[in-house]
């Protein structure tokens, strides 16, 4: 072992007391002019769902090509997986390693409240108008306000198809068999028929079940929100809502709305429509639907091309049906928002390199897709392919699979075989969805951390039971929201209905 | 202290010893001490802009949520349990599976027997999962499809039902860690020095005597340093065995929720490391305090045996 | 040697007793490795079997896409574990000698001191800054190596427990009257006395770094540092994230059927295999049984 070097490291260690951890932190109001000559360097991490390259040096040369040249910005560019990213990002922030540009990780609000995030208003102003300007466009002027705290923005929400409209999935050969079509079905109500005669004919089949495990979660919860208009006012736990525009703030599980809801899985269960393992299985409906177990499921997806995506997945003749509209709330909208740390060095550097993350056509799609002819060829204007003999895990570099999290839907390319004409659907469904009234509240939880964190512990308990149907709702039910009150619903709706009201008051509303 | 050699100073005979012991004892302060002072974080309301260590001091505000809680009492009262009933039986299981093996091995020779002990203990939790809800699981489980159906018995709703799982959960922990755990028994067993056997033989000792006599009062001490290991991490669990494994099913909540199961599921979406530091200190307190009492009563009884 | 027949019945009862313990470590894994075989569809529809109807290779096939990635880790896996170990082992029992002393004057304070890190700890965050700003062990080999995993107070505590009860102290005390030093005592006496316990931590070492996954997660951000379980998890959560149904809208028109049941259980046989070659050859330093009474004359 090497002792000197121990030593040393020893003594620079004890330091840790004294002024480390302070010298990493505080907003750093940027000193430098940016303008020429200096090349600043910033740390750009990114969420990728594909296998990532040992090598990502050929790509972020590529990157760096275009942001040097634009804005006088290099890009240190780092690709982390799915569940690596949120512990390496939290690491370096938290521990005030440099991490410039980032994207929401848990719930935006905890990032501002915690003041991780650096308020945005001045900069974009100055380096972000034409990122402002294609968010207007694609989605409408309010966006930003999702992301708005007291006046000031502290983040950008990837500019995609926002609106998810619940659609029910579905197999349509055993749709077809059992004597329907999908004219058939327009809303939940006219599935259980449907349930029935797929049941009858083919006994073996599952007729319904949850579309994520491990918590199950049928979607019922959204399909409620978007039919009844329900906004959740930023935080998932669902105890403090609003339906409809009353401006009262309620417990989602003791409406009504909840109560019928879960009455109808629990028909559904009682019925045989879902297993009786619903609320535990392991097995998603993905899998289900592929190996020709299960029949359907709910899932929320923007555009029209779905059904055509899970068949080429699963193997199936796969369709999708809308049954219920989107409802805009905050949540909905700033879900996966990329933030400039409070912690950055060089905040200009940062917006000047996110302005041209959401407008740089060839950057977005350099990030997504690679090198033109290495790791893609271009089929026409719009649509890209792997080169001949290669796929998803052998080319050598693509985050395909992150078009949902990054940069602007209408400047990145498709994968061949995606219809165009979809990608104008979502974007003319953001600006015609209905938003709520509250949209742009957002909650801050600091003061009932507490409550929140028992709340979340009741609702993991019960939830999964009850949008399963595999709980009676008529006896769980008054045990579920018993158990809320316990953990201190009653503080976190108390603390919601003022915040809410100080907003209305400030909105003028 | 029993034996003194000479002593021509007492530094000249414990400077070689620390010397030895000096690279363990730097890394133990490197890596275990120094960040230990982390362990402020658990009093603070952090907030980035101000530094870790400039942020609002907050006393105990980050430890209410584990008591504010309806759940306070049975999630400690199953950690105790849990614990208590896998020091007990996991103990007893191992030196039954150490002793048995050491008598097999003197008599014929498996290349396996390791690999056996090994092998339940590689297996993730997360596999296991999925092989437990294969075995349980209502509609096309191994044990009502297998078993009970043809048998003719109710099929039973493993899932919902919380009551079978302090059995499951403490069988499943015993086959996934027994062997793993009778490995050190095996040890101490084959550091036994052979003649004292050979000389209980002589004096006509039969097998389950020489066990007694000989065997298992030399583990005693093995078996004490291991339970008092264990007691200071009574509060803690293992999270893939009760989150994991009851796939986080809300219906068994009574017998499946521990301390770090709750802390998992309530700070979830909060990540605040102020109240997961909380977490953490709270549990590693009450279980120094408890190896501090134990231990004392075990030097009072037998210094020799006392763990410091 | 004479056996008695008490003795034989014991022996009986004894390997009637591991035939059935073995039986339930193994059959277990044999289930895992058939499922790695089996075809999805048959997994979803008729469930685990040892006897599937439908056998087949896709999880496995799935995989080879990253051979050479595999390959590469399982290097890295080695490297870690080997030099983990060895380092480890060293440095323990290197500290749980003096523990073992009781005429040392310090043997409990060390006990305390060693057994305290087992208690306590400062959490991820402090360990984090401490590592990376001050070692400078980000994204190398040692990131793997040397936080946490190289020596824990376990390890040290069954060492010094083993050294105090089975090596008698008249032998370590005729040694030094014979005018060997400290250093020389453990050396040439206490380590050749202890082989079962060192191959025990030795194996205990061995498992926690060819399992963990962790430190990598902390302090590698580069692949080529990826060991084989970073490599497992990664390809097990990207399955996730593709089945969750919720990727649907990111997908690509060209995406595949994956097995991600089979996929699961290929990737639990690979992580445990390698192992399962290693173990039986390392079995009989775990037996060798110390006749002391040959080495006291």
């Amino acid at each position: 072992m090497n002792r000197k070097k121990g030593l040393a490291a020893l003594c620079m260690a004890a330091a840790l007391g004294g002024s480390v951890l302070t010298a990493c932190s505080g907003p750093n109001p940027s000193s430098d002019g940016g303008d020429s000559g200096k090349v600043e360097e910033i740390v750009f991490a990114m969420p990728s769902f594909n296998r990532i390259p040992d090598d990502l040096s050929r790509v972020a040369n590529a990157i760096n090509a275009i942001t040097v040249d634009k804005i006088g910005v290099k890009i240190d560019y780092r690709v982390y997986g799915p569940a690596d990213y949120a512990q390496k990002v939290n690491l370096a922030l938290q521990s005030g390693e440099k991490m410039d540009i980032f994207t929401t990780l848990g719930q935006f609000s905890n990032y501002v409240s915690k003041n991780q995030v650096y308020a945005l208003d001045d900069l974009l102003a100055q380096h972000g108008k034409e990122m402002t300007a294609i968010l207007d466009k694609d989605f409408g002027p309010d966006l930003l306000k999702a992301n708005t705290i007291n006046g000031q923005i502290y983040g950008i929400p990837v500019n995609k198809g926002m609106a998810l409209p619940i659609s029910f999935v579905y197999n349509a050969d055993m749709l077809k068999g059992a004597g329907f079509s999908a004219d058939d079905i327009e809303s939940a109500e006219d599935l259980p028929a449907v349930f029935e005669a797929v049941k009858n004919a083919n006994p073996d089949v599952v007729p319904f079940g949850p579309i994520n495990v491990n918590p199950s979660d049928t979607n019922l919860v959204n399909l409620l929100k978007g039919k009844h208009k329900v906004d959740f006012l930023t935080d998932t736990t669902g105890v403090g809502v609003v339906v409809g525009d009353d401006g009262k703030v309620v417990n989602f599980y003791e409406t009504d709305l909840f109560k019928n809801g879960a009455r109808m899985m629990r028909d559904w269960y009682n019925k045989g429509y879902l297993q009786k393992d619903a609320a535990t299985t392991t097995i998603t409906s993905m899998e289900m639907i592929a190996s020709g177990r299960e029949f359907s499921f709910l899932g929320g997806y923007s555009g029209l091309e779905i059904g055509k995506t899970i068949s080429a997945q699963s193997g199936k003749n796969v369709e999708a049906k809308r049954i219920s509209p989107f409802y805009f709330d905050t949540g909905a909208v700033n879900a996966v928002s990329w933030m400039v740390s409070s912690t950055s060095k060089a905040p200009e550097a940062a917006v000047k390199f996110l302005n041209l993350l959401y407008t740089d056509e060839k950057l977005i799609n350099t990030i997504l897709y690679g090198i033109e002819g290495e790791d893609y060829v271009k089929v026409d204007e719009h649509h890209v392919r792997f080169p001949d003999g290669k796929d998803a895990n052998t080319v050598p570099y693509t985050a395909m699979f992150s078009t949902g999290i990054v940069g602007s839907e209408s400047l990145q390319y498709q994968f061949e075989g995606v219809s165009w004409s979809d990608i104008e659907l979502k974007l003319r469904e953001n600006k015609e969805t209905e938003r709520s009234p509250y949209f742009g509240f957002i909650f801050d939880q600091s003061q009932v951390k507490t409550q929140i964190s028992a709340v979340n512990n009741v609702v993991n308990q019960y939830l999964p039971g009850l949008v399963t149907g595999s709980l009676d709702p008529e006896t769980t039910l008054p045990k579920f929201v018993k158990a809320l009150n316990d953990a201190g619903a009653a503080d976190l709706i108390k603390s919601k209905q003022e915040q809410l009201d100080q907003w209305l008051a400030s909105q003028g509303k | 202290m029993r034996h003194e050699y000479g002593r021509p100073s007492e530094w000249r005979k414990t400077a070689p010893l620390l010397m030895l012991a000096a690279p363990g004892l730097l890394y133990f302060l490197i890596n275990s001490y120094i960040p230990m002072f982390g362990v402020f974080i658990a009093f603070k309301d952090i907030n980035y802009a101000k530094g870790i260590f400039a942020s609002d001091w907050v006393g105990f505000d980050n430890f209410q949520f584990l008591f504010k809680t309806t759940d306070a009492w049975i999630m400690t009262r199953n950690t105790l349990l849990y614990n208590l009933a896998f020091i007990v039986l996991g103990t007893v299981i191992s030196i039954f599976i150490a002793i048995l093996m050491s008598e097999l091995l003197r008599k014929l020779y498996s290349k396996l027997f390791l690999s056996g002990l090994v092998l339940p203990n590689l297996i993730s939790m997360v596999v296991l999962s999925m092989l437990v809800f294969a075995f349980l699981n209502a509609d096309s489980g191994f044990v009502n499809k297998s078993i009970l159906r043809p048998l003719g018995l109710p099929e039973l709703n493993w899932y919902s039902e919380a009551k079978y799982w302090p059995y499951l959960l403490v069988f499943i922990q015993m086959w996934k860690t027994a062997g793993y755990g009778s490995i050190v028994y095996f040890a101490s067993i084959a550091g036994i020095d052979k003649s004292i056997y050979e000389a209980a033989k002589i004096d006509g000792a039969g097998k389950l005597r020489q066990i007694r006599t000989i065997t298992l009062p030399l583990l005693k001490p093995t078996v004490i340093v291991l339970g008092l290991i264990s007691i200071g991490r009574i509060f803690n669990s293992d999270f893939g065995l009760f989150y994991q494994v009851p796939l986080n099913a809300g219906a068994l909540y009574s017998t499946t929720q521990t301390i770090d199961t709750y802390v998992y599921r309530a700070l979830m979406q909060l990540n605040d490391i102020g109240m997961s530091a909380a977490a953490g200190l709270y549990q590693s307190l009450v279980g120094f305090m408890l190896v501090v009492v134990v231990n004392a009563i075990v030097k009072r009884v037998n210094s020799e045996n006392a763990l410091f | 040697m004479i056996q008695t027949r008490g003795e034989r019945t014991f022996v009986l009862f004894s390997a009637i007793m591991m035939g059935l313990v073995t039986l339930a470590a193994f059959l277990p894994f044999v289930l895992i490795v058939v499922a790695s075989f089996t075809k999805e569809s048959s997994l979803i529809n008729d469930g685990y079997s040892f006897f599937p109807k439908e056998f087949s290779m896709d999880a496995y096939l799935y995989l080879k896409a990253s051979a050479y990635t595999f390959l590469r880790a399982y290097g890295v896996s080695f490297f870690v574990t080997i030099v983990g170990t060895a380092v480890g082992l060293l440095i323990t029992s290197m500290l749980a000698y003096p523990m073992s002393r009781r005429d040392f004057k310090y043997h409990n304070t060390l006990a305390f001191v060693v057994f305290f890190t087992m208690l306590f700890s400062g959490g991820v965050v402090p360990s984090y800054i401490m590592w990376t700003q001050y070692f400078h062990i980000k994204d190398t080999l040692a990131s793997l190596i040397v936080p946490n995993l190289l020596a824990n107070g376990f390890n040290v505590l069954l060492v010094r427990n083993y050294f105090k009860s089975n090596v008698p102290i008249d032998l370590i005390e005729s040694a030094q009257i014979d005018g060997a030093t400290e250093t020389r005592t453990f050396f040439r006496i206490m380590l050749p006395l202890s082989v079962p316990v060192l191959a025990t931590v030795g194996l205990f070492m061995g498992l926690a770094y060819w399992n963990d996954w962790i430190n990598a997660l902390y302090y590698v951000s580069k692949p080529q540092y990826y060991g084989i379980q970073n490599l497992l998890v990664q390809l097990m959560n990207n399955i996730q994230y593709l089945n969750s149904g919720q990727a649907g809208s990111a997908l690509g028109a060209g995406s595949v059927d994956l097995p991600s049941s089979a996929v699961r259980m290929a990737m639990a046989v690979l992580g445990i295999v390698p192992i399962l070659v290693v173990l039986p050859p390392m079995q009989k330093y775990l037996t060798r049984g110390v006749v002391i009474g040959a080495v006291k004359g």
